[in-house]
Parts: C-alpha cells; structure tokens; sequence
C-alpha cells in the first residue's frame, strides 16, 4: 500500500513539474517573440536590498514592467532609473533628480522619462550635460534624503532637485522604519534617520547567500518570478479588484482639506509630529547642501492648483514653504502651478493614466514630456545661476 | 466568484474534497453553488432566492394550469425588466421615472430564462416538477451554470439533479474528471491568456476611436476574438468544472467563426441561448395562424425578426443591442432568401461573408451607445475616422498585427481540432493521474498571473 501512495505521489509530482516546465518554455517562447508586447508575463523584478534606503534598483536587470502600461525597462549600470553613465562626468555639468514613482516612471520607457526629456531639452544647448534619474517607487522623504546621500552626492552633481509630495509629510506610518529607512525620535528628541530595517528577517534574508539565490531564480526563472510577483499583490488580490472604471476626464477635486492640513503643518506646526519630520528633512537638506556646496531645489507636488476659489489660501501656504525653505538655504519650485500653467486647468488631467484609464495614476509619455520641459527650465535656471 | 481567480481555485479544491469524502453530494454542491453566489451582494442573493422560491411554489399549479404558467412568466420577466431595463424602457417611453446607472443582479438574465423554460416544459408535459426545494434550488444555482449559462434545459439537467440528490452514482462515472481539468484549462488559457491580454487593445480603439478604416477593421477583429474567448472560456470552465463533479453541461460553442453561413453561426454561437429563443420564442411565433399559406414565409420571417431582435435586448438595454440584433435577424434573412433563388457562393465565399457581416454588426454590440456604433461602421466603410486610433504605419508592426490576427483565426481552427472525435479518444485514453495533475498545476499556474487590471467575464454583465 506504501508503494501505491509513493508511486502515486512521484506521478502526481511529475505531473505538476512537467506543467511547470510547459510553462517555463511558454514564457520563454512569449519573451523572444513580439508576442511579448500582448501576452501575460511575469514582471522583471527590479528592485534589491539597500544598506541606506531599505530598497533600490538593481544595476542592469532588463524586461517587461507592466503595471498600468507595458514598457521595456532596464536599470542603469549604476543601479538607477536611468541610461548607463560613468560615475565621474568630468566639466560637464551633472544635475540629479531625487523623486517617487512618478520620476521613476516605471510606466513609459526610458527616453519617455520626464528626467531622459530634460536632459534631451538642456543638451541642446549645453553640450554634455546630464540629467540623472534618482527615482524610486515609494521614496518617502526620509528615503529620498537617505538617496541624496549615498547614491547622489556620490554622482557628484551641480545641482539636485528633491521632487516632493508634500502629503508625505502627513501620511500614517511615517516612522515607521522596519521596511524602509524612515525619520524616528532618537534619544534627544531629534528625529534623525533611522534604519530599523537593517534588522528585519526580509532584509537579512536578501542580504544573505540564500537572498542571492533568491535574485538569481528571479533574474533566471520565470516561473519563479510569477510566484514573486503573486507574493507581492497577494494570494487572494483579485477578490477586492474592482473592475476598471472609465474615469470622467476633466473633473478634480476644490476641497480645502488637503490645503487646511498643508497650511497647518507649514504654518502652525501642526501635528507636532509631522512637523518634526518636516523639520528635520529641512534640517538634513540644508546641512548636505551646506556640506556639498550643493544647490538643492525642492519641487512640491500635490497642492492642488486648478481651483480659482482656494487661490488665496494657497497664496499664503506656498509663500509659508518657500519661507520656511529659503530659511534653510533651499530653493523651492512650486512644480503643481508651473504645470498649470504649461497646459491649463483642463489638461493636467489628461497628462496622467493611459487609454481607457486616462486622468488616472502616473504620468502618460505625454505627462513626463510636460514634466521634463518643466524640469528642464528648473535646472537650466540653477546650472546658470550657480 | 469569479472562474478566473485564485481564491475559485481554492473554493473548487475544497469543494472536491468535501465532495469526495462526504455521502450527501447534492447538498455540499448546493452549499457550495449559493457560497459561490453569495459574494454578488445582499440584494442580489436576497433576489435571487425570492425568484427561486416564487418559482418552485408556481411549478406545481403550472403543470395543472396554463394561467399559472403566465402568472410565473410575468413575475420572471417583471423582475427582469425592473431591474435590468426599467431606465431604458421608461426612457424610450419618454417618462422620467428612473435615472441613473443601474447594476444588473448577477445572472438575472440567465436565470431568469432557465427558470422560464422549465415552467413552459412542465406545463408542455416535458419536465417534471421537482420534489424538493434543495433540488429545485440545485437546477439552477449549480455553480457551472449560475452566473452565465450555459442555460440548462430541464431534460438534461433534471435527471443529473435527482441522481445527485438520491445518491446514485453519475452517468458516466468520473471518468470524464481528466476530460473537466482539460476543459478548464482550456477555458482559463482563452481567458487569461487570449482575452485579457486583447482587452487593452480593443479598449483603446473604442475608446479612443478608429483613425481610419484599418484601425477600425482590427478593433472589430480583436474584439469577436476577445467576446469569443472571454465567452467561450468563461463556458468551457463551466462544462469542464460540471465534468469534474460528473455533471454533463450543455455545449455553448463550437468553433462559430468557422460557419460558412449565419444561420450556422449562430447554431454555434451561444447554442443554449439560440436552443432556447428557437424552442420559446421563434418557433411558437412561427407556428400560429396568423396568417394564410401564402404568407408563411412573411411570418416566418417575422419571427425570425422579432426573435433575433429580442435576443439583441437581452444582451443589453440599449438601442445599439436591439440594431445588433436586428441584423442578425436580417442577414439570416438575406442568407434564406438567397439560399432559395441563388446557387451556393463558394465556401470561401460565404465564410468570408458571413464572418465580415459578423465582424461589422459586433461593433454595435460593442459601442458604448448607437451614434458611436453607427459613426465607427461609417470609418470602417471609409468614411473618414472618428478619432485617433491606429495601425502603426512602419511596414514591420502592420506585418505583424496582420499575422497576429491570423493567427488568432488559426488558434479557432486549432480549436476545432481539439473537440474532434479522435482528440477526445485520445484523451480519454492517456487520461490518468499524471495528466490531472499537469492539467490542475498549469491551470493554477495561470491563475497565479497577478492581472495588470480587473477584466470580469463581459457575460456577468448581462
């Protein structure tokens, strides 16, 4: 009876890996044939374990990102969102753009990107200069200070623009450090940045020979990267996906409450412990700009600029942070109104999503050429000034 | 639930277990069918459990009396008309009475109709009621036939229902269990791999709007393959998954696109609709008195009218499903009129014909409202563009979009090999432990693939 059950359990096993092999040479088939742009794929797994972030890219993994719009994607030699560049980058100047998701640009492919559009627009008339994408899905202030750090400075550029989402600030979980590197109260009160990850199973596990393993089957097995890709939306995702909804381009949102909660953190200080936070990325900027010898510029994202009626009030909120950062050595871009400007109040909808889900989520190829032109003045303004 | 999803597969697996280790079959597929449904929503459940209570209660009086019968046909098709085309018809009549979008109860428009066929058998004399409320309840909220069909007839269903229930094995044993796994990954590769991965495609072209006639031409071929897919493999897991629990389904499909006339496309298309518009609909149409000899012909092409445009509203409330429909009706018109006074085109000839108007009229089934459709077939004909979608001009990606379409007529063909005789018998032969278990891992495999956006089965909706 033993010997039935063991031979049943062997044919039952060989089944299921002969179905995982027909699989395996199925993707592999899709992936060297154009059928890679229509059928399903795993996605390329592009980000790995870092020391001062908690998460960064992966230096030269190439494939299919698919997430809300299939593009070909590959990381930069030095591990960036970026083209392949040498490290040193001799007279020419260098600027950096440290942002989340929506620099990262993830969505088009690189020469789409807003950063790969200013660099394009400035080479015109600066021979050599370079524009280097230091986005990263995710980046939370004390993430994109951590960046500015340690890959940033080490690109040693002429001037480094921080592209804020200024609801960062506000978010829950902001101390949170056990994933990523994130500002917590030290023992004299000082929020200072705070690696808690370092000791986290997770991380340890990818830092270890098995964590190698790990990005070796991901980098090699597809099937492998299917399991991760289902590990990282969850095994019951589809039970709460909602259908696709055909948004209503054009409509946006007047309430005053995301400009009442700004104009309590900037103006009153308001939660105190948002407030730290905010004090203590200042604090962090000014001092490695002060250090550097570096112009920083901080780009704010997310207040709301399309809404007539809440002018005044966000007057007073914009000229509170250019106050406060300017205080600090900082320069300060209001990003929301410049593109406001570029393409009206009926079109900055349109720069983000695609087709059908058009004025949703990140930027489209049409939203990161508006942002790279606006990039592009940004940085030729300071490489000129300084 | 839906058939495409992880956390099915887990219900179907639990499901089987349960199923093989306990005696009461009937009852754990009942618990599981009205689990199954339960996630739809309060109202809908509450719903659907009304009209099967309402419909058990009226089977016995209908087989006594006719006027019972029309009692339960008005109740059905009152629910069905509140809920699903109370806006458009209150519309069309001019009165503003209900305004707004309206979601659709899951299933209605299927349960509706099956519930409604097996009144008019029993009091036909060709069904028999069912004994119990479990049973009765089984017939229709079996999992492999709830949400959308295929619609099951009492004659082949009833019977299966009563030896579940009375604890006697399945006709054909589990011998066609292997056959089921095949048949649901056969569903599921349609799905996932075939029609999700056309949605985005078709969506943009509606969405965005032809350029000129070659976009419109491919968003129209993408989408018959994509409908075809999503439909056929929504019902492909619904025959596989009956087979599983040694349920014999009805067929929905067989290879449509290959019909070289539309008579024969829609003998393929949807057959348990079709079966069931004939019997109920076009046939007692066809049949009464209404007119003299001489005019049969009218009325029988009257019928077809009516029963073809109706069809067109049950798949939606909308005046571009109600055209759809109406052509279809028309063509198979054309199709009987030219069978009678021309010869036979060739058989090229009449596939292409038949698949071209197929292609054509699908847009109004796909259009978002009547002046879309009516302006995306005048692109389609030439008729300068309606919006920005287009074929990539460079000679490689217009090469390649022409092979991929082929491509997919030769994934149908391909199909049609698959259901022939000898690919069933060797099936059955090779069928074993180590091929459910290949069948069963490369359909969770699919599963696993995280879906870039939500894309239900486009049947839920109707």
């Amino acid at each position: 009876m033993l010997r039935v059950a063991f031979r049943k359990a062997v044919i039952l096993l060989t089944g299921i890996a002969t179905a995982t092999l027909v699989l395996e040479l199925g993707f592999r088939v899709i992936l060297v044939t154009p059928l890679q742009w229509v059928l399903p794929l795993p996605s390329v797994a592009i980000y790995g374990p870092d020391a001062d972030t908690g998460v960064r890219h992966r230096a030269n993994v190439s494939g299919l990102w698919q997430t809300e719009h299939r593009a070909f994607i590959r990381i930069s030699n030095l591990g960036l969102r970026d083209r392949d560049r040498d490290i040193a980058h001799g007279n020419t100047p260098r600027a950096i753009v440290i942002g989340d998701s929506y620099i990262e640009a993830l969505q088009v492919e690189w020469p789409d990107t807003a950063v790969a559009v200013a660099e394009r627009i400035l080479a015109r008339d600066i021979p050599g200069v370079e524009v280097v994408n230091l986005g990263l899905s995710g980046a939370r202030p004390a993430i994109e200070v951590a960046r500015l750090q340690s890959q940033g400075l080490a690109l040693m550029p002429n001037v480094a623009i921080i592209v804020l989402l200024v609801d960062q600030f506000l978010a829950p979980g902001g101390s949170d450090d056990s994933e990523f590197t994130a500002y917590r109260s030290a023992d004299d009160g000082e929020f200072r940045l705070s690696y808690g990850f370092r000791e986290s199973g997770g991380y340890r596990f990818r830092t270890s020979v098995g964590g190698r393993v790990f990005y070796w089957l991901l980098d090699h097995v597809q099937v492998f990267r299917l399991l991760n890709d289902r590990k990282n939306v969850g095994l019951l995702a589809e039970w709460s996906r909602e259908p696709p909804v055909r948004t209503q381009i054009g409509a946006w949102n007047c309430s005053s409450a995301v400009l009442d909660s700004q104009a309590s953190l900037w103006i009153d200080g308001e939660p105190t412990n948002a407030r730290a936070l905010l004090g203590a990325f200042i604090r962090d900027l000014a001092a490695i700009g002060h250090s550097n010898r570096l112009p920083i510029i901080i780009a704010t994202r997310g207040i709301e600029a399309r809404c007539p009626a809440l002018e005044p009030k966000r007057s007073a909120l914009i000229g509170a942070i250019r106050a406060t950062l300017e205080a600090a050595g900082l320069q300060f871009v209001d990003l929301d109104k410049r593109i406001l400007t570029k393409v009206g109040a009926d079109g900055v909808a349109r720069l983000h999503g695609f087709r059908t889900r058009l004025g949703q989520g990140h930027f489209n190829v049409e939203g990161n050429r508006i942002y790279g032109e606006v990039l592009a003045k940004i940085i030729r303004g300071a490489l000129l000034q300084h | 639930m839906s058939y495409d999803s992880l956390y099915f597969a887990f219900f179907i697996a639990i499901v089987w277990i349960a199923f093989e280790l306990l005696p009461w079959r009937g009852w754990i597929l009942l618990a599981a069918s009205i689990a199954f449904y339960v996630p739809a929503g309060l109202r809908d459940s509450v719903l659907a459990a009304i009209v099967i209570l309402a419909n058990y209660m009226l089977q016995f009086p209908v087989r006594r009396h006719r006027r019972w019968l029309y009692l339960a046909l008005v109740l059905n098709f009152g629910c069905l008309a509140y809920f699903k085309y109370r806006v458009f018809l209150a519309t069309t009549a001019g009165l503003n009475l209900f305004t707004g979008n309206i979601v659709i109860p899951l299933g209605i428009s299927f349960y509706v109709f099956q519930l409604s066929a097996f009144l008019i058998d029993i009091n036909r004399g060709r069904a028999q009621p069912f004994t119990s409320l479990a049973r009765f309840a089984f017939f229709k909220l079996f999992f492999g036939q709830l949400v959308a069909g295929p619609i099951m007839r009492w004659r082949k269903l009833g019977p299966q229902v009563n030896r579940l229930f009375d604890g006697k094995p399945p006709l054909r044993g589990h011998r066609l269990a292997g056959l089921g796994l095949g048949l649901c990954l056969l569903g599921l590769t349609k799905k996932v791999v075939l029609a999700d991965s056309l949605a985005p495609f078709v969506d943009a072209i509606f969405y965005d709007g032809p350029k000129d006639a070659a976009a419109a031409w491919l968003g129209s071929w993408l989408f018959a393959f994509q409908i075809y897919f999503d439909f056929s493999g929504y019902s492909d897991i619904a025959f596989g998954l009956g087979l599983i629990f040694g349920i014999v389904l009805s067929r929905n499909f067989d290879t449509p696109f290959c019909a070289t006339d539309i008579q024969q496309l829609w003998q393929r298309w949807h057959i348990t609709l079709t079966a069931l518009l004939r019997d109920y609909l076009f046939l007692p149409l066809s049949n009464i008195r209404l007119l003299g000899k001489r005019f049969r012909v009218a009325q029988h092409f009257g019928a077809m009218v009516l029963t073809m445009t109706l069809c067109g509203l049950w798949h939606g409330a909308g005046w571009n499903f109600i055209v759809w429909g109406t052509l279809q009706a028309l063509a198979m018109v054309v199709a009987i009129a030219w069978a009678r006074n021309f010869p036979s085109p060739p058989v090229v000839l009449s596939w292409a014909a038949t698949f071209g108007f197929f292609l054509v009229s699908l847009v109004f089934f796909r259009a978002a409202d009547l002046s879309s459709a009516l302006g995306y077939v005048g692109t389609l004909f030439g008729f300068g563009g309606i919006g920005s979608a287009y074929v990539p001009e460079d000679g490689a990606g217009g090469l390649l979009i022409a092979v991929g379409c082929l491509a997919l007529l030769a994934l149908h063909w391909l199909e049609a090999q698959l259901f022939s005789r000898r690919a069933m018998r060797l099936m059955l032969r090779l069928d074993g432990l180590f091929l459910r278990a290949a069948f069963a891992a490369t359909a969770v495999w699919l599963l696993l693939l995280p879906k870039v956006q939500g894309n239900p089965f486009i049947y839920f909706r109707f």
